[in-house]
């Protein structure tokens, strides 16, 4: 479908003299709301959960980080993780590692109110090629990053794709989801509309097995467009109190430079 | 099974009709009958009156096919015949027995300043239908639009209560309704997808078109199906006297239609056809890829009659449409309406008309991916079997019945992927649902006093899913929480809605009268989607076990008065409408190719209600109207703004529409169409955050912001040069958007690309001023 969208939005561009320019909206100012996001992760080795508050939206800043939490991870096995806050509003646990198939339990505390939420780490799928694909879209050629990868069948799965292009931060991509091609070799093209790719690039590509709950948040992060009729906030495993996720997440990481 | 009770209704409206004809025979009465026609065409006259000169207040209204009846005390009566646009003429009767007389009217050219009759130029003051107005195509011929494309479906958005869908869009919302709550018929055939190229052109082409009425309330008991409206399109017969064409040559399409007798005055043909050709720009393109990519859409509208003997006239009429775009051979995509209509009427006797009618109508679209990794093509399909019985008694003067059945059954293959065995996607079916309508209704149109009309009438429509399927139930979270598997004919659920319709209409003065409406309606087909702009991939359901039918109830009360010796007409319209079951979407809700569709929809209430304003100068060198609407439309949902009142996205305020078309010289017509109305109701965020290095939007409240006010100016000049023989021909002029006003159609957010931290809000206007020219000719 994404397919058709695009094609879309190419053709009313070449159709139509549309025009495009900054304007001044005034919105109005809302009372700030909690966010919390926790991961928990079979790459690294500390595990983080970030907790902060919405601002105005004329602010210069994203967010503002709230200190003084209390947050614990209690893993399937037993074990319980507390996490220390190591920056204002960043919460760290040390000597961490999630393991695939493990349920997590995340529990913080804030403001005199506590938020629970519960994250299984599915299973790792890994890709197996990187390459270079070529395109050629209205005359103009594009570089896209192909990687491929055998779906597991039978089970639904979650994917998010994030990538580092000559060493600058991870971005995230998007995230998709089997529903139409569960126990395919899937070939994904990742692409930025707003970086373009040169031979020679160096290109780090981070796949993540996500749960649900973690794709439904960045799905409905990704499905809000301009053409979107009712935008909302995507939904939230801590409730109405707080927006954010908890995605126990297992992951792998491939590189390759660009042809 | 439900043919037996199809029968079983049949078999009781028939045992009515017996008895109501026995009713009226009382008195030495005969009764004159027949066809009111163009004495050029042989077009027959929809809404053409037949009244009495010494009492103008009896007679008779020609139906939609042209036909009559007036039934009068034995003796000489004069009868005046008249119709908007034609000479209005009088004829003798001597009526002895039951009398057939076809009745040929002359049009005559707004300039002539004909004297129009005062009983018919009256009759918006008169008639007890309300919340109805009658599209003249003639008139409309000058109304400046996009690109020069003539456009029924935009210039009804001119209309007082008709607010268009967007920037150059033919969808339409009528009375704060959604885009599918119209009933959209097009020779009665239900039209799905009324529109072309994404909105931007609707599917009739004008130059096929002979009639277009629009109901916004009070709608008579023989339309159902729809909330909001019905937009009821006749196609022309065809010019039963001698062979025609005519057709135009436009920015981006070109129409040819032809038309003539098969035999002369009796039978006769028309052929219309439209095409754009953007996609011959990219021939000359020498990318491959380009030039072999498709960009077109065309209609074709047919249509044919033929009229065996007075008593018996068949039709037969058809539309093809069809969108292809297509890129290279990596992608295809293709919508369309197909609609067929066989129709015969039948005068029983000189009072009662029967037509029955037989229309399937069809809306597909396919799209195909090929590349290395894909090969594969989606699918989806609804259609309908339409059968229909519709009687009309004109019992007496003063006293018309009508009456009929209805058998509908629907079809919806919902988006099916086929895909290779070898390539990345897997197949994918989801069940198709057959439904079927049953409705019968029963209309009267009376004229109890000589100040009193009125149409009051009961529909009564029988809704059933049927299997083969499984039929899922849901918790509150959208989960399936059971299902049940029924068999083939097997009734899945079933509905069963009566309908009350009332209009009436109260004389105060001669050219004065208050009107009163109330209408029932229920909807058993759902158009789903959760963008602003209707696609033609949205999906259809019907009503279901989860899906119950959507349900308004409108009262309206308005005042009409007409002045200027019947030159100006005037109309203030208000109405308040209660709307049940409406239907919305869970956040980030999937609606492609999902099997549990019915999981994501939310079901509340809506109401709307508003004053319609509507002033017109209908003869003279300047004509035209003024259409103001002060109106509200509010949705409430369990888990939508916290089960709060918010207003619905077509929620505008102020609607301001003015047409005027000034007649300069007898070659050139000027005209211009300004239009301003409120902006949409639209979600903004109230705040942002930051996860994961994103920036977010935080949103507080649903349609809590308005886009800014649109407002726009389009001019027209028609030139028409001189006949050479019978051959015409004419220039069309156009500029839309004159003063090139940045009308926002969409308002995003985005991070400053300078620095991230910083938000900003931008605005995209899709058309700036676009000047058009199309020659026309005609012979």
């Amino acid at each position: 479908m994404r397919h058709i969208f695009l094609f879309i939005l190419l053709l009313s561009t070449l159709l139509w003299s549309s025009c495009e320019d900054v304007i001044n909206v005034n919105l109005n100012g809302a009372n700030p709301q909690l966010v919390i996001v926790g991961v928990v992760s079979n790459w690294a080795n500390e595990q983080q959960v970030t907790i902060s508050r919405t601002v105005a939206f004329d602010k210069d800043y994203a967010s503002e980080p709230v200190s003084g939490a209390e947050v614990e991870v209690v893993a399937g096995s037993g074990r319980v993780f507390r996490f220390v806050e190591k920056t204002p509003g960043s919460y760290v646990a040390a000597n961490f590692q999630g393991r695939q198939n493990e349920r997590y339990d995340l529990h913080v505390r804030v403001a005199g109110r506590e938020f629970t939420a519960t994250s299984t780490m599915p299973n790792l799928v890994t890709a197996d090629s990187i390459g270079t694909a070529v395109r050629n879209l209205f005359g103009e050629e594009q570089k896209f990053i192909s990687i491929k990868y055998q779906d597991p069948p039978e089970v639904p799965n979650y994917y998010r794709y994030l990538w580092s292009v000559n060493g600058r931060a991870f971005e995230m991509l998007y995230v998709t989801r089997d529903k139409f091609n569960d126990g395919k070799y899937i070939s994904e093209d990742l692409a930025d509309f707003d970086v373009e790719l040169f031979s020679g690039d160096s290109v780090v590509v981070q796949m993540q097995c996500i749960d649900k709950a973690a794709y439904d948040f960045w799905n409905a992060v990704q499905s809000i467009n301009p053409g979107t009729a009712a935008p909302a906030n995507p939904p939230s495993v801590f409730g109405d109190g707080a927006l954010g996720y908890f995605s126990a997440h297992a992951m792998s990481e491939i590189s390759t430079i660009v042809q | 099974m439900s043919f037996t009770l199809f029968c079983r209704f049949y078999f009781i409206f028939i045992s009515i009709l017996a008895g109501l004809s026995l009713d009226a025979v009382s008195q030495t009465t005969h009764t004159v009958s027949g066809h009111v026609r163009d004495a050029l065409t042989g077009e027959t006259l929809v809404g053409a009156s037949v009244r009495l000169k010494s009492d103008p207040s009896a007679g008779a209204r020609a139906n939609n096919y042209g036909f009559y009846s007036l039934t009068l005390p034995e003796g000489n009566h004069l009868l005046v015949i008249s119709h908007v646009g034609y000479t209005a003429q009088e004829m003798d009767v001597s009526l002895m027995a039951d009398t057939i007389v076809d009745i040929d009217l002359r049009s005559g050219a707004l300039l002539d300043e004909v004297v129009i009759n005062q009983s018919s130029s009256s009759e918006n003051v008169r008639s007890p239908q309300m919340g109805m107005t009658r599209v003249d195509v003639s008139e409309i011929k000058h109304v400046p639009v996009l690109m020069g494309e003539r456009d029924v479906l935009k210039t009804i958005q001119l209309l007082p209560g008709v607010l268009s869908g967007g920037e150059g869009s033919s969808n339409f919302f009528v009375r704060g309704g959604s885009g599918d709550q119209n009933l959209i018929l097009l020779d009665e055939a239900m039209v799905y997808n009324a529109s072309h190229l994404f909105g931007f052109f609707s599917t009739f082409n004008s130059d096929a078109i002979k009639d277009v009425n629009l109901y916004k309330g009070g709608m008579p008991a023989q339309y159902g199906g729809r909330l909001a409206s019905v937009l009821d399109i006749t196609m022309l017969d065809g010019n039963k006297k001698s062979l025609g064409a005519e057709g135009g040559i436009g920015l981006i399409a070109s129409r040819l239609k032809v038309d003539g007798p098969i035999v002369k005055d009796r039978g006769s043909f028309m052929v219309s056809g439209r095409r754009t050709y953007a996609d011959l720009f990219l021939k000359l393109s020498n990318d491959e890829d380009i030039n072999n990519s498709r960009l077109y859409f065309y209609d074709l509208n047919a249509k044919a009659n033929y009229r065996f003997n007075e008593r018996n006239t068949v039709f037969l009429s058809g539309y093809f449409g069809r969108d292809v775009l297509g890129y290279s051979r990596l992608f295809g995509f293709d919508w369309g309406n197909a609609t067929g209509t066989l129709r015969w009427n039948h005068v029983l006797n000189s009072r009662l008309f029967s037509n029955t009618t037989f229309v399937y109508s069809n809306f597909n679209y396919n799209v195909n991916i090929e590349n290395e990794e894909f090969n594969f093509v989606i699918a989806s399909r609804i259609q309908n079997y339409n059968l229909k019985q519709d009687f009309q008694l004109f019992a007496s003067n003063k006293s018309t019945w009508r009456f009929g059945v209805n058998l509908l059954q629907q079809g919806i293959s919902p988006a099916n992927i086929d895909a290779d065995e070898n390539t990345a996607v897997n197949s994918l079916r989801l069940e198709d649902r057959t439904g079927m309508e049953l409705a019968g209704y029963l209309s009267h149109e009376w004229k109890p006093t000589e100040r009193l009309n009125l149409i009051y009438g009961l529909r009564v429509n029988n809704f059933l899913l049927f299997g083969p399927g499984t039929f899922y139930e849901y918790d509150a979270d959208g989960d399936v929480r059971s299902s049940q598997v029924y068999g083939r004919g097997e009734v899945a659920q079933y509905y069963i809605n009566l309908e009350p319709r009332l209009s009436l209409s109260y004389q105060l003065q001669e050219n004065n009268s208050l009107k009163l409406s109330y209408n029932h309606n229920a909807q058993h087909l759902h158009q789903l989607s959760n963008s602003t702009s209707s696609l033609p991939t949205d999906a259809w359901v019907m009503s279901s076990n989860n899906i119950k039918p959507q349900l308004a109830d409108q009262t309206a009360l308005g005042y009409y008065q007409n002045f200027g010796d019947n030159r100006y007409e005037f109309s203030v319209e208000s109405y308040y409408k209660y709307m049940q079951n409406q239907i919305d979407y869970r956040n980030a809700a999937d609606l492609q190719a999902n099997e549990h569709i019915e999981a994501e929809l939310l079901y509340g209430i809506g109401q709307a209600y508003g004053v319609e304003l509507f002033l017109k100068k209908r003869t003279g060198k300047l004509n035209g109207w003024l259409s103001y609407a002060l109106s509200r439309s509010e949705r409430r949902f369990d888990g939508i703004n916290g089960g709060n009142w918010f207003a619905a996205r077509q929620d505008r305020t102020h609607d301001v529409s003015v047409v005027g078309m000034y007649q300069l010289s007898p070659r050139w017509n000027l005209s211009a169409t300004f239009v301003y109305s409120t902006g949409n109701a639209v979600t903004f965020p109230s705040g942002k955050y930051s996860v994961d290095g994103r920036t977010l939007w935080y949103y507080t409240e649903r349609n809590g912001y308005r886009m800014p006010d649109y407002h726009r100016l389009d001019l027209g000049a028609t030139w028409e040069s001189t006949a050479f023989k019978r051959f015409k021909s004419s220039w069309t002029f156009g500029v839309y958007n004159a003063y090139n006003r940045k009308n926002a159609y969409i308002i995003d957010f985005r991070e400053n690309e300078a620095n991230p931290n910083v938000t900003e809000a931008y605005r995209i206007a899709l058309f700036g001023i676009i000047p058009s020219v199309t020659w026309n000719f005609k012979f």
